[in-house]
Formats: C-alpha cells, structure tokens, sequence
C-alpha cells in the first residue's frame, strides 16, 4: 500500500529536478532563447503547473468521492477545496524554491513585495475554477475529458513557452485577457524584470474570480443532494 | 411504545425515483419508492425487511438525509439520523487516532467530544499500541474494529444499520452485537434493514416490508415476519 517511501520530500525534489532538467538543456545544451530565456520559461512552467494541476484535479473530486456522499450528508464543497488547499500549499514550496533559483542569478528588489498579491489572486482565480469544473462535471460526466484536453490547449494560449512582448501589439491584448497568462506576465514582471504588477488586471482577476467562487459556491449548496443521486452506480 | 408522543421523523407519500437514462424526448425513470408512509417514535426499533432491489438502501438514504425525496414530504423535526458506517473516509497514510478525528468529524462529531472519548473509542476497539501506526499496516480485523469502535461513538436520535452485525473476529463479533442490542434495547431509536428475520424478530420491535418500492405490510414484528416468510415461501415453490 506504500505508495511512495520518500512522501513529502518529492515536494522539493520534484520541482528541483524540474528547474535542473530546464536548466540543462536550455542554458547548457541548446544556448536558445536569448538571454535569460531560461527563467522566464521557468516561471511560466511553476505558475502554470499550479494552475493545471489543480484544476484537473479537482474536476474528479466529487467523482473520486462518490462513496462517501452516498453514506452521509455532507457538504460537497469539501472536496474540491481539499485539493485546492493542498496543492495550493505544495505549490508553495516549489514557488519559494523557483524564489531561491531567481535571487541566485538576478537578486531581488523591492517588486518581490508584490509576490504575496500575485500568489493570493492566482489562488482566488485556481479556487474559483477549480469548484466550477467540480460542480459541473458530476452533471456531464464526459465534461473531465473535455476539462482536461482544453487545459492542454490553454497552455500553448498561456505564454508558458514565451513571454508576452513576443506577442505583436495588436494581439498583445486579447492574450492578456486570458487570466492565466496574465498571471505568469505578472510574475515575470514582477520577479525578473523587477517592475510593478499591472495591479488594475490583477483586481479584475481577483474580483471576477471572488464573483464565480460566490456563484458556484451557491449552487453546490442548493444542490448538494443531486450529488449523490448523480454519482451513483 | 410511546405512541402518545410526538414522532421523531415522519414520512408522508414519499416516493424516490432515479433517472435511468435520457433519450433525446425524455428521461426515463426507474421507481423506487412509492407513496411510502413511516412514522419513528422515539425508542423505536424499527426492522426494515425485504428483497434486494425493493428500495430499503433508498430509504435509508432518505432518513440519513443523503438525497430528498421527489415526491410526499419527511418532516424531521429536527432530529438528527446517521448511517452506521465503518472506516468512513479513513486515510491508510494516517495513524489510528488521526483517522478516529476525521471519521469521526465526518459523522458530525465535534473534534472535542472526540478528543474526549478518544480514550473509550482505543479501549473498545482493542488496537492498544498499533493505534499509534498507520492504518495502511493494520489487518482487515483491525480495521473493521476500529471503524466500528468509531461509529458506535456517534449518537444521532436515530441511528441507521444497513446489516452490519458481523464484523472483525469472533470475540468483537459478540461485543459489538451486544452493545448494538443494548443501543437497540434501551430507548436509543434504531432502524435496521436485514435479510435476516431472525436478526429482526430478535432486535425489533416493528417491522417495516416493502415490496417493489411499497409499504406491503407494516406493524408487530412476528405478525410481519411471519407473513414475510410465508410469503417467500410460497414464491420459491412456484
């Protein structure tokens, strides 16, 4: 039943490797990108992963507790917020290790000040998706395959692989408008470029995500015994 | 008994059906409980009996507050009923204790009256030392005793068993039957659904039958289990 023998020391050997493989071969082996790319794609790569990671998680949450809705009555909120706290917590550590990495190379400024805002508003918006797609797909259950190919495909629309001013102007804006790669532009603004967050984007980011959690949150409570009567077998 | 007082939980024209599958016009149903009417009186100790598939585990459901029904109305007084259910949401990385707080809190104890009890909860259950290991090394035997030594820590006013009499070895067999009979005996109200008339002819003092998602008969218990076993009886010469 041992699933593992090391537990949660992969918290901080997973993300370790993560950042050495990258550095390996886009820095030593390949020389690509220009100056500094590494980085950029590093930050891109831990932001993004907390994001994809939660979500297709939590989207099975009520399915992967089916059994124990059917035996008591419990609110089914629970589930998908487990998930989000947890890797929320576990994503910490990999942020702070990505911290230690950057300060190594480019040290660090007054802008970091913003990092705790970022992280807050990045959980608001991960939350709020996270118990939307829970919510849902019990309701359609094909909708976890659906959830789980989209989230592929808005990591090639997240700017994971490049950074926003590779974007001409004209799009620059419509890209900035997906929430994601929003984040990981403010994360790069504000922890290499040494900058200011756009703080306007992040608020609607964080009210927009506040609204939807509220929204949901609502209606998994009205329907809360659906639930059981959807994942039945 | 105590019919001068006031239910705990009543059920009126209660009926439950689950959406098989839908076509492209309309869903299509399945029945499973219809017009059912059930009054629980504290100090109850009502035998639910019947054949698989007659919607006893439904009616549980119902009284535990898992689902609401789609028709009729229950009126629960606000009283409370849980399922007696062993190992809920255990966690196999996690020690004994830990694992009695989280059933525990799942079953809607508050974690100081768990803190409280814990000592008991240990006693009962037997595990001694290995309470302090993680449930992942623990035998099946170990396990049930634990899941049971939790669960009859739970004290709502109408505690539901859905056939669960014979866990771990022999020795916790016999001491958990007898504190169940003892909860069953004393005023604490109980329903039971059993495929055993002799479980229920021993533990209960009224008997509920559903056939096919209806009240078929409901009263005395020998009178219904009697009728019951003539009934099926007569279904298995045919």
């Amino acid at each position: 039943m041992q699933r593992n023998y090391l537990s949660y020391v992969w918290w901080f050997l997973e993300p370790v490797f993560l950042i050495t493989a990258f550095y390996l071969v886009f820095e030593v082996m390949l020389r690509r990108g220009g100056d500094g790319f590494i980085y950029d794609l590093l930050v891109g790569v831990i932001v993004w992963s907390w994001f994809g990671s939660t979500v297709t998680q939590a989207s099975t949450s009520i399915l992967r507790a089916t059994n124990l809705i059917q035996l008591i009555d419990v609110d089914k909120r629970l589930f998908p917020l487990v998930d989000v706290f947890v890797l929320s917590i576990k994503q910490l550590f990999v942020l702070i290790l990505l911290s230690l990495f950057v300060v190594f190379s480019h040290g660090i400024d007054w802008s970091w000040m913003w990092l705790p805002y970022l992280f807050l508003v990045q959980f608001l918006l991960i939350a709020s998706l996270s118990i939307l797609v829970a919510a849902a797909v019990p309701f359609i259950p094909d909708l976890h395959i659906i959830i789980a190919l989209m989230i592929r495909f808005l990591m090639f629309c997240s700017g994971v692989f490049f950074t926003a001013d590779s974007i001409s102007a004209e799009h620059r804006e419509l890209f900035l408008m997906n929430p994601v790669a929003n984040l990981i532009e403010q994360y790069r603004v504000v922890m290499l470029r040494m900058e200011t967050p756009d703080l306007t984007a992040l608020s609607i980011i964080a009210a927009l995500s506040i609204l939807l959690f509220i929204g949901v949150s609502q209606f998994m409570h009205q329907h809360s015994k659906a639930y059981p009567r959807l994942t039945m077998q | 008994m105590n019919q001068g007082s006031s239910p705990l939980m009543s059920l009126q024209k209660v009926s439950v059906r689950y959406k098989k599958y839908r076509t492209l016009k309309r869903a299509q149903y399945h029945q499973v409980l219809t017009d059912l009417d059930l009054d629980i009186y504290p100090g109850d100790s009502i035998g639910v009996i019947g054949r698989n598939g007659a919607g006893k585990s439904t009616l549980l459901r119902l009284l535990a507050g898992v689902i609401d029904p789609d028709g009729g109305v229950i009126d629960r007084n606000q009283s409370t009923a849980a399922l007696l259910t062993l190992q809920l949401g255990f966690d196999q990385q996690l020690d004994g204790r830990t694992n009695i707080l989280l059933s525990g809190m799942l079953m809607g104890c508050r974690r100081e009256v768990l803190e409280e009890k814990m000592a008991d909860i240990i006693e009962f259950s037997g595990l001694g030392d290995a309470i302090r290991e993680p449930v992942k090394h623990y035998s099946a035997g170990m396990k049930a005793r634990l899941g049971f030594s939790i669960a009859l820590m739970i004290d709502p006013d109408i505690l539901l068993i859905d056939e669960v009499l014979g866990v771990g070895d022999e020795t916790f067999r016999e001491k958990s039957a007898a504190i169940l009979k003892a909860k069953m005996a004393s005023d604490h109200t109980v329903i039971l659904v059993s495929h055993n008339t002799h479980t229920v002819r021993n533990l209960c003092n009224k008997v509920l039958w559903i056939e096919d998602g209806k009240a078929r008969m409901a009263g005395e218990t020998h009178q219904v289990v009697d009728h019951y076993i003539e009934s099926m009886t007569k279904q298995e010469l045919n």
